[in-house]
């Protein structure tokens, strides 16, 4: 609601955009009459004052319409934490739930607000984490796993109606997708505490079996403070 | 101009690094005789804490939890675990491998386990809760449980210690 009222107060903020496009303007109006005023005058003049009202309306409201286009696209994008609750447990559905590896958030999949989402509930601080970019309108998001501190976070999600897993990292707050190419139903992802391996089930083989992804030693492993590597 | 060649260079190395690189995915060897990580049967719910994988498997019968050990790539005796009267699923493993926590279906009712490796013993963390329960997980370090149970007529989570005492969680007044 605020992103919406502050795209609104942006498209109020807009006049002051039609002095600054005044300026130029009086100049194109200055212009014509010195050069009409050695041959006749009159009607190229009727024809300027007909060009020159379009002209002054149409720049600033054409920004006027772009701008509050992008503030509706940005404020029609999902709002992760519910408003107004701290509790971990709603009158809708909760499930799935995925503790951190030292205990303190809780991931899990929740009906509230008119839509499956996904949440992460802090145990200590007892509030809702923002998780900004990961539930999205078009699909939905289940199976979540957490690492060590929460800093990432798998969940099964669809690519245009395929099933594939997504890995979020809370440090950069985006998601990518793990198994772009990956040819099999996925199911059920867990990632380990240190963030360096993902299993899943598959059914690749023709039945469900276990896979093990490596995301390799470069990444940043989630350990816990003063832990050797 | 010629820094215009450069953009499809980097391009190409990058793609042509990406190809032998990261992610990917491990092979571990398949064991028809229900040796190893996968087998003839199917295995499911799989959750991987540190070296281990605790996973259910029907390959010998009936539904039981096995822990598989991805440092010496051989499955962990876990004694005590599995019963014949009793479908065990959707287990979890604590990062040292000592506690895991699973649903288990017996006589009708479904109860969360709380087994430990070292004592050989399950506990049953919802013995005075009159409801349905499924989905446990630990956390790594083996301090919290979280499952989901149907005792509010809806599936809600439920987090509780180590020990079986429910955590203080705001929770929305019925």
């Amino acid at each position: 609601m605020l992103r919406f009222l502050d795209g609104v107060l942006q498209a109020h903020r807009l006049p002051p955009t039609p002095v600054r496009a005044a300026s130029p303007l009086g100049r194109r109006k200055v212009e014509p009459r010195l050069c009409l005023s050695q041959p006749r005058g009159l009607p190229p003049l009727v024809s300027v004052k007909k060009f020159t009202p379009r002209f002054l309306l149409s720049r600033p409201l054409l920004w006027s319409l772009g701008l509050s286009l992008v503030s509706l696209l940005t404020s029609c994008s999902y709002d992760d934490i519910p408003i107004g609750s701290t509790s971990l447990n709603s009158r809708y559905t909760e499930e799935q739930p995925a503790l951190s590896g030292n205990g303190r958030f809780l991931a899990f999949v929740s009906n509230r607000n008119g839509n499956h989402q996904l949440l992460l509930y802090d145990l200590e601080q007892q509030q809702f984490v923002r998780i900004s970019g990961l539930n999205r309108p078009e699909t939905i998001a289940e199976n979540p796993s957490l690492s060590y501190t929460g800093r990432y976070l798998t969940y099964i999600t669809t690519d245009q109606g395929r099933p594939v897993i997504d890995l979020y990292d809370r440090a950069t707050q985006q998601s990518q997708t793990l198994t772009p190419i990956y040819r099999g139903w996925v199911r059920n992802p867990s990632i380990s505490p240190d963030g360096r391996y993902v299993v899943f089930e598959t059914t690749i083989h023709g039945q469900w079996d276990i896979e093990v992804l490596d995301r390799g030693p470069n990444i940043e492993l989630d350990i816990p403070n003063g832990a050797p590597p | 101009m010629k820094s215009s060649i450069f953009l499809p260079i980097f391009v190409i190395t990058g793609l042509l690094s990406g190809c032998a690189g990261y992610p990917r995915i491990l092979s571990y060897p398949f064991d028809p005789g229900g040796q190893s990580l996968n087998s003839l049967g199917s295995e499911l719910n799989p959750q991987i804490s540190g070296r281990y994988i605790v996973f259910t498997s029907d390959r010998r019968g009936s539904q039981d939890v096995y822990m598989f050990d991805m440092v010496t790539s051989s499955l962990v005796d876990l004694p005590g675990l599995n019963s014949l009267d009793t479908i065990a699923s959707h287990p979890a493993v604590s990062e040292n491998g000592r506690y895991i926590v699973f649903v288990a279906n017996r006589q009708g009712r479904s109860a969360i386990f709380f087994y430990d490796r070292e004592t050989r013993q399950s506990r049953n963390l919802t013995s005075n809760l009159q409801a349905e329960v499924r989905n446990p997980t630990i956390s790594a370090d083996g301090s919290r449980v979280a499952f989901e149970s149907s005792v509010n007529g809806q599936w809600d989570i439920l987090v509780y210690n180590r020990s079986g005492q429910p955590l203080n969680v705001p929770q929305d007044p019925r």
